[in-house]
């Protein structure tokens, strides 16, 4: 019986112990997870986070530039380039080769890059992996075999379009021209999204995006690729002839201010990076400032005519044809006599332009060029767009006043003698420049009376088809212009061995759809006018840009201006 | 009673809500996944689109066309005298 008892009470202190130490384990082990959990639970939590979780970039494509009917000019591609990790190909000769022979490459080139830089992390192989290679590379397999993809923008147009859309940089970043003016729609915003990844720093989900990707805009330009390619066919091959130094055109619709056609030469090819050289990026026909010469001659008759003094068929007389201000001389090729408005353009008389400039105030000759856009911005945009030179008429002096009658003593871009031209062919309107559709529009503004438009274009008209540009005239087009022979600056005085010969039309003469300025700097060749070098450029696009832009020749209108030309020279027929 | 219906409507309601929350964030996953699926196809789509333009565009450059219509076809343009303009 004692025995029994004492049994017992041994079986149940056993059990008081073993009860005891499991409640102390469990105490143990609740405090530890209280501790876990309130004590260093940030700092943990971090640590397993920042093993898996990620903010990865969702990438976009820069936007495509299309012309006025959407021809690509620039379009981004993407390309791979490759990197391989030489610690994971070292020993394996066997994928070295394979890689080799997918890349063209020699063996042993490829064998001695890995060896000489075993202990990196990753060499770049080469930024131009066509498709079929990435594929056939993938298609191995291999571990310690990277791609990168990277965005690569490519112009189709090349040369022809160079300085108008500028170009990018290795990141796909605007550097020149369109490219640099309009970077940030282009570009688009490059998203975030955040993601679980794994210990090999694969994706396994897609947790949430943080900020939505913005694809990047698509741009259409104003500019007609065709148009813009005649321009700088026929510009390149007037510049080679003439031994000029460079050239510019510009082609613009003078009703609504867009430009169709911008190019110079010489010009580079952005999709091969070794022409890329700074001295060729110039947009001359934005950034260089020239003196206008005779091509300004039409806003002179334009203030006489505004004046209200003088009407077309006035007449001026331009004996002995030459004229004495100060100390200095205003010269004619030859005598003119007495001449009419007309007969001023038509045989380019200085003197003629002279006496209309002193018939009228400084103020009124500085207005008339101030309201057809000299001296300002002409709202294209373009990065280093000159403003030229236009002082005001309180500093002039009476040679001062007599030169800005011919265009000397001030100085002009291309684009800005385009835009003027504009005022001319529009009735009057004085426009803002426009090169992407869509862009800001700015409301015209009147410069001179739209009879005076009228009445200088029809003189312009009679200037190609009698005068000095008849080498622009176009087949079944009745075009009008202005010629200009401007000698150049040589340390300070004029030279008569360097010239910028220059052509200014519009056509059709009878409804202006289009005007051109056309630059050939420095010719060198047998021939130096505006109207041997120039005109004929303007001719031979015009040629092209009609039958592009589907404008008709010889409407009825023609008719009704070779009357007016008719009415405008019978006093003074045995003038011309 | 009353009271005990209340807790119970409570306790139901706590439970439903839970259930909609990690519903709605299993559909919020679904659909971002979608979304990133969506905008890398139209990426994709998007690159060979501009391929295509690109190699259409380098076919028919005036360039190119000019080229081959001189050179390959024997083209020229005709002279202005024997173009004739019909209305």
């Amino acid at each position: 019986m004692s025995l029994q008892r004492k049994v017992t009470l041994d079986f149940r202190n056993r059990r008081k112990v073993t009860l005891a130490l499991f409640f102390i384990m469990s105490l143990i082990l609740i405090w530890g997870a209280i501790d876990l959990q309130i004590n260093e639970p940030v700092d943990l939590k971090k640590r397993a986070d920042s093993r898996s979780l990620r903010i990865k970039e969702i990438p976009t494509d820069r936007g495509i530039i299309f012309d006025k009917n959407k021809d690509p000019l620039a379009v981004s591609v993407p390309h791979y380039a490759l990197e391989v990790d030489p610690r994971k190909l070292i020993n394996n000769e066997e994928y070295q080769n394979r890689i080799a022979t997918i890349l063209d490459w020699d063996p042993e080139k490829l064998q001695k890059m890995i060896s000489a830089k075993k202990h990196r992390k990753g060499i770049p192989l080469t930024r131009k992996l066509t498709t079929e290679q990435k594929k056939a590379l993938s298609d191995l397999g291999i571990d310690g075999v990277y791609f990168t993809e990277y965005s690569k923008r490519h112009y189709p147009t090349a040369n022809v379009t160079a300085h108008l859309i500028g170009f990018t940089d290795r990141d796909d970043r605007g550097q020149e021209g369109i490219e640099k003016l309009y970077d940030t729609t282009l570009q688009g915003v490059v998203g975030e999204r955040r993601v679980l990844q794994d210990a090999r720093r694969q994706v396994v989900k897609s947790l949430q995006i943080i900020k939505p990707v913005e694809p990047g805009k698509d741009l259409y330009l104003t500019i007609h690729a065709g148009v813009q390619y005649a321009a700088y066919r026929a510009l390149e091959k007037a510049v080679i002839k003439n031994q000029a130094s460079s050239g510019s055109v510009v082609v613009m619709n003078p009703n609504n201010g867009n430009i169709l056609a911008l190019t110079n030469y010489p010009s580079f090819n952005p999709n091969i990076s070794s022409e890329k050289q700074a001295h060729l990026y110039r947009n001359r026909a934005v950034t260089d400032k020239f003196e206008p010469g005779s091509t300004l001659k039409p806003f002179t008759i334009a203030m006489a005519l505004e004046g209200g003094v003088y009407a077309p068929d006035s007449i001026v007389d331009t004996s002995p044809g030459v004229i004495k201000i100060g100390r200095n001389k205003v010269r004619d090729a030859k005598d003119y006599g007495v001449l009419n408005l007309t007969g001023i353009l038509r045989h380019s008389s200085n003197v003629g332009s002279t006496k209309l400039a002193f018939d009228h105030s400084p103020k009124a000759m500085w207005k008339i060029l101030w309201a057809v856009g000299f001296g300002e911005k002409t709202g294209l945009k373009l990065n280093g767009e000159a403003r030229g030179d236009l002082t005001s008429h309180v500093k002039w002096h009476p040679f001062d006043h007599a030169t800005h009658s011919f265009g000397y003593g001030m100085t002009v871009t291309a684009v800005q003698l385009a835009r003027a031209y504009s005022v001319i062919a529009n009735g009057g309107w004085l426009v803002s420049l426009g090169v992407v559709r869509g862009g800001a529009i700015f409301p015209k503004v009147r410069a001179i009376k739209e009879s005076t438009a009228r009445s200088v274009l029809d003189m312009l008209a009679v200037a190609v088809n009698e005068g000095t540009g008849k080498n622009a005239r176009v087949q079944g087009f009745n075009v009008a212009g202005k010629t200009g022979t401007a000698r150049k600056l040589l340390d300070g005085e004029y030279t008569s061995k360097a010239h910028m010969a220059l052509f200014a039309g519009i056509i059709p003469a009878d409804a202006p759809e289009l005007v051109s300025i056309v630059v050939i700097d420095e010719p060198r060749g047998e021939h130096y006018t505006g109207g041997q070098v120039a005109a004929p450029v303007f001719s031979e696009i015009m040629n092209e840009a009609t039958r592009l832009l589907n404008i008709e020749p010889g409407t009825s209108g023609s008719q009704a201006v070779i009357e007016n030309f008719a009415t405008i020279s019978s006093p003074l027929g045995s003038a011309f | 009673m009353k009271m005990n219906f209340f807790v119970l409507f409570l306790a139901i309601s706590v439970f439903a809500s839970a259930l909609a929350l990690v519903t709605k964030r299993e559909e919020t996953r679904n659909f971002s996944k979608q979304l990133e699926k969506l905008e890398s196809e139209r990426r994709a789509v998007k690159q060979d689109w501009a391929k295509l333009i690109l190699r259409q565009s380098n076919l028919a450059s005036h360039s190119r066309v000019e080229q081959v219509a001189r050179d390959a076809l024997g083209m020229k343009l005709p002279e202005a005298k024997t173009v004739v303009s019909t209305k």
